[in-house]
């Protein structure tokens, strides 16, 4: 008797091959691979995530479904099925097209995976985070997710320890935590861990207080170890020197983020042969088109060795340098860019692989980061007389046209200012110092704050245009400002973030003066073009750095300005913002959503209905089988087999076994002891029996004096009705959504197949 | 149906039926499922083994179905040494009229009675049993058909006890139906002591069922409707045991043609005019428990227990074969 009933419970539990457990899984998955938005732009990455989440769970369990006897055999296959059915996928999405039939790999496939993987370092390294998913950073996240969720199945059904789950999302948790600028998102973080909480309490609901201590412990952990692992591959040869300073690839994006951080960390110190502060660029930014700018992923010359650069680029022999040598100790930076002062002629002493960009005299590295170089830079400071500058006119030499292209939408005020501005002036230079002269003054002002609270911190030219009228922000929208107005008019410009000189220290490096550069002193400042001189800086941020002595209006030969009024900017002019808050077009789904492409909506409800329309598949087929034999039944065409059927397969979906050995009797001797089949349950079930007897078992010609369907139909809606009342409502949800009479059923098409 | 209904409707089948039913159950207490099976056998034209310890009420159950109806009776009390011709009967030479003359043996009633059946040697046993198969008995070249309807029911201790013989498969194999008394519960011993202090309820016993009734009532199980669905069923279960590991010896074709022709009888029984599922599942272990051995494994693991472990065996082959249903699964 008793290993008759463990029979049975074992049945039972093999019949329920895990449903809500993967759903739960699906959902953990689904938030923990939601946190990565802090690192990957966009949702489709995320879609295709979960979509391969969803295959390998959903493997698992249509094995496991159609194994229900064989228990342990549907352990060690599902996470087979897992594999076989992801690799499919992968193969499906990644390399169809070299694949033969598009499915079977060939080595042309082994070829595309290795050249994505490859493609997939070098996009990661040079993209900006939050970066963009394209095809490499796409296949890498793909295995790395297929990987992971291999291993929660495993974890979570073939070993049936739901708990180590903790460990694969702990390793989606660590990748926003080993990129430079990723940062893990406290929402999703949480949202995650509730997810697994809930996923170990479905498991074990008896066991509250342990899985609350392994939840702790996974969740602590996960924030432990992101900050306690080291960040790259580099070793830290600076320790000491505190807390590091990311500025990433692209150093605009957090350059604000850093500008407010109250506390101040150390980028660098420097010190130069001359005692003279240094302005240290890091990237140039000149291509003005998206609506996220940053430098773009630059080609790196093996032979562009910085250890001696070319002249620069449109420097004549006939303007004053000065040789300058700086010494620079990089701390805690963490970026693939060096801080280096403009023109360098050469850059020694670095570690690792360094490049110079020839067009922006910028040093770049796609192997190392800055972090613990120390370096010794050779450079000129450029000492142009305004004489020089006013003789360069309007002149432009060819080549420079990517220096002088706006995207075609530019808010029009942009153009009217910058001519307002610079009124009747004729040269170039004199409409430069006219525009720095502008926006030096009021009411422009310096607000680290005021961007994000007009919803107007971000890069663009639609920020440039909401910054022009609100007169308000900070180097990064001074700088636009200014470059963009510069372009409007002619002038090539671009846009260098790097730091601005720093503080003089106490001690000293060799007796030279010390300097010492913080996340305070990030800075963005416009780079001009004049002809016979090159690059020329500009300062057009007020009460940051210094104005160059050829820009300053105190000095010598310098063209006076005369600032026009705050009606500069005029108000009748297209109102590109209005009054909206216009979010950073960043990664989440959220600013996603609110950037009012309706595409966006478009995909995401789309994405959501199908997904709801998954789940209730299985409810909608079962409740169209139910339908369509009570229909028969009423319109009388329906047969006593089909409303027995419909009682076994309801009987079945609650969880009572009623197989198909067991005779018409032998199933209501079984559902009779259901709770509520009495009376007239009951009698229901019974005229429904003797019905299915006599058109199954009895003279073929008495079946037609059988039951009236009608009256079948009611009695069957009766009894089914009571075996749904004799359960609890989570069962009854479960039954709905999930019927397993639709799993036996499609085993045995299966079967009979087979 | 409607020929079989001429004499004896339902109504009547079931009334008379009911009336036996009742007065064997005077007698014997507490043991219903027994005395149905022992009813069920006489109306499927089967003979009925009736195997278990002395005195459990095994001849006294074949009396009260042979004293509830009206029809001839013969008991032999199988002894080591019965000789055949004592049980068919002998020539004998009438000096009077100068010839031989066939003496008619005990068999020749409608029922036989056949005591301690495993008594006697194996050449009486099959004299008995060659006569229950063919219906007729051959005595120096003369064939003496029986009686009809014609009855054998048999007793028999079980094969462990002292001085058996026990009957060879292929005799086993022509009793339709066997069953197994089994002590009474408390309740039904002390009901049986209180009746029997004055008198022997068996003497009380009257016949209520005249001969042309019980062929009447044979005649009617016939007709009872079997379906190719439960045909197949029945077929489904012999053929799986031949093939079952744990038996050596399956279900002969004969096995099968009693299981339907008892099923028969019981759907009659239970009032219906076609025969269940369930009617075979019922009868599966009395019409074939007798006729299967186990394999040496399962024999091995104690014969005390064999007829139970073949007993778990049927139901274990029964529980596994689906049941036929028909076409709504895709309706």
């Amino acid at each position: 008797m008793a290993g008759s009933g463990t029979a049975a419970r074992g049945r039972a539990a093999a019949r329920r091959p895990g449903v809500v457990r993967a759903v739960l899984l699906l959902v953990v998955f689904g938030v923990t691979l939601g946190g990565l938005h802090t690192i990957l732009e966009g949702v489709v990455w995320w879609i295709l995530s979960i979509v391969l989440c969803a295959i390998v769970f959903g493997a698992g369990l249509i094995v496991r479904a159609m194994l229900p006897t064989r228990v342990l055999l549907g352990r060690i296959l599902s996470p087979l099925a897992g594999i076989a059915a992801v690799s499919l996928a992968i193969i499906l999405r990644f390399s169809a097209d070299v694949s033969a039939w598009g499915f079977v790999p060939t080595p042309a496939t082994i070829e595309r995976f290795q050249k994505l993987v490859r493609d997939a370092g070098y996009s990661i390294t040079w993209q900006n985070v939050p970066a963009n998913a394209d095809e490499p950073i796409s296949f890498v996240l793909a295995l790395g997710v297929a990987v992971l969720a291999v291993v929660a199945e495993i974890f979570a059904f073939s070993l049936r320890l739901p708990a180590l789950v903790g460990l694969p999302l702990a390793a989606i948790f660590l990748v926003p935590g080993i990129t430079p600028e990723g940062a893990t998102d406290g929402w999703f973080f949480a949202g995650s861990a509730l997810a697994y909480l809930a996923l170990l309490l479905a498991e074990r609901p008896k066991k509250f207080l342990p899985a609350i201590a392994v939840g702790s412990i996974a969740v602590v952990s996960g924030l432990i170890l992101p900050g306690v692992l080291p960040s790259t591959d580099i070793t830290v040869t600076s320790s000491g020197l505190g807390p590091s300073v990311s500025t990433g690839v692209n150093p605009m994006i957090r350059l604000g983020d850093d500008l407010r951080e109250k506390e101040k960390h150390v980028a660098l110190t420097y010190s130069t042969v001359s005692g003279a502060p240094e302005y240290l660029r890091l990237v140039e930014v000149s291509n003005f088109y998206s609506n996220r700018w940053g430098p773009t992923q630059p080609y790196l010359d093996p032979d562009n060795r910085p250890n001696e650069f070319p002249r620069p680029p449109g420097l004549a022999v006939d303007v004053l340098t000065q040789r300058e040598v700086t010494y620079i100790h990089v701390a805690n930076l963490l970026s693939p860019w060096l801080p280096v002062p403009y023109p360098a002629s050469s850059v020694i002493g670095l570690d690792g692989s360094w490049q110079y960009l020839p067009a922006s005299f910028t040093v770049a590295s796609n192997q190392t980061l800055a972090r613990g170089q120390n370096y010794t830079v050779s450079s000129m400071k450029l000492l142009p007389t305004p004489e020089q500058l006013l003789a360069a006119g309007t002149r432009v030499p060819s080549g420079l046209s990517d220096y002088l292209a706006l995207p075609p939408d530019t808010p029009t005020i942009i153009a009217d200012t910058a001519k307002t501005v610079t009124g009747r002036a004729t040269g170039n230079y004199e409409k430069a110092i006219a525009i720095q002269e502008f926006l030096r003054s009021a009411p422009f002002q310096y607000s680290e704050t005021a961007p994000v609270t007009g919803g107007y911190d971000g890069t663009g030219v639609d920020y440039v245009a909401a910054f022009l009228q609100q007169h308000s922000g900070y180097c990064i929208h001074f700088a636009s400002a200014m470059a963009v107005m510069a372009r409007e008019l002619g002038i090539p410009s671009r846009i260098i973030v790097g730091f601005q000189p720093g503080h003089l220290q106490n001690g000293d490096d060799n007796g030279r003066k010390l300097y010492e550069v913080t996340t305070a002193d990030l800075h963005a400042w416009p780079e001009l073009y004049f002809s016979g001189i090159g690059w020329v800086r500009f300062e057009p941020t007020p009460s940051r750095g210094s104005v160059p002595e050829y820009a300053r209006q105190s000095a010598v030969g310098v063209p006076p300005v005369t600032v026009p009024g705050s009606g500069a900017a005029n108000p009748a002019t297209r109102d590109t913002q209005g009054g909206r808050p216009q979010l950073d077009a960043g990664p989440t789904v959220a600013r996603w959503l609110t950037s009012g492409d309706s595409t966006a909506w478009i995909v995401v409800g789309g994405t959501l209905a199908a997904l709801i329309a998954l789940i209730l598949l299985p409810a909608m087929m079962r409740f169209a089988r139910r339908r369509r034999r009570i229909r028969a039944l009423r319109s009388g065409s329906g047969s006593a087999a089909s409303a027995w059927h419909e009682i076994l397969e309801s009987a079945e979906d609650i969880g009572i076994i009623v197989g198909e050995t067991l005779t018409p009797r032998g199933v209501v001797a079984r559902l009779e002891r259901v709770r509520g089949m009495s009376g007239a349950g009951s009698d229901a079930l019974a005229r429904i029996r003797d019905a299915v007897e006599r058109e199954e078992y009895g003279k073929p010609h008495a079946a037609a004096e059988a039951v009236p369907r009608p009256a079948l139909a009611r009695d069957l809606t009766e009894v089914l009705s009571r075996l749904s009342t004799s359960v609890d409502s989570g069962t009854r949800m479960r039954a709905a959504l999930l019927p397993p009479s639709l799993v036996q059923r499609a085993r045995r098409v299966v079967a009979r197949f087979a | 149906m409607a020929q079989a209904t001429d004499s004896v409707d339902f109504a009547s089948f079931h009334t008379l039926t009911g009336k036996i039913l009742r007065g064997v159950e005077t007698v014997i207490d507490g043991k219903r499922e027994a005395v149905e099976l022992a009813l069920t056998t006489v109306l499927a034209e089967g003979h009925l083994l009736i195997e278990d310890v002395p005195g459990v009420g095994k001849t006294m159950l074949a009396k009260a179905l042979a004293r509830s109806i009206d029809c001839t009776v013969s008991r032999i009390q199988f002894t080591p040494d019965l000789l055949p011709s004592d049980v068919t009967g002998v020539s004998v030479f009438n000096q009077g009229r100068g010839e031989f003359e066939f003496k008619r043996g005990p068999v020749f009633a409608n029922l036989v009675i056949g005591d301690e059946i495993n008594r006697a040697s194996p050449k009486t046993q099959s004299a008995l049993l060659e006569s229950m198969e063919e219906g007729q008995v051959s005595v120096d070249g003369v064939t003496y058909p029986l009686a009809s309807p014609f009855t054998v029911v048999a007793t028999q201790n079980p094969v462990e006890m002292e001085g058996t013989y026990p009957l060879p498969e292929a005799q086993r194999d022509r009793f339709m139906v066997r069953i197994s008394m089994g002590y009474p519960d408390d309740l039904a011993e002390l009901a049986m002591l209180k009746r029997r202090e004055l008198a022997s309820p068996l003497d009380a016993l009257t016949p209520v069922v005249s001969l042309r009734q019980l062929s009447d009532m044979i005649a009617m199980v016939r007709g009872i409707y079997v379906s190719e669905a439960v045909e197949q069923y029945a077929v489904s279960i012999a053929q799986e045991t031949r093939r079952d590991r744990e038996l050596r010896l399956g279900a002969s074709p004969r096995a099968t043609l009693h299981l339907v022709r008892a099923a028969k009888a019981r759907a009659a029984l239970d009032g219906r005019e076609f025969v269940l599922p369930d009617d075979i599942d019922a009868l599966a272990v009395p019409v074939l428990g007798h006729r299967l051995i186990a394999s040496a494994r399962v024999a091995g693991a104690g014969s005390a227990f064999q007829s139970n472990s073949l007993a778990d065996i049927i139901h274990r082959i029964v529980a596994a074969t689906p049941v036929p249903l028909g076409a709504g699964a895709s309706a």
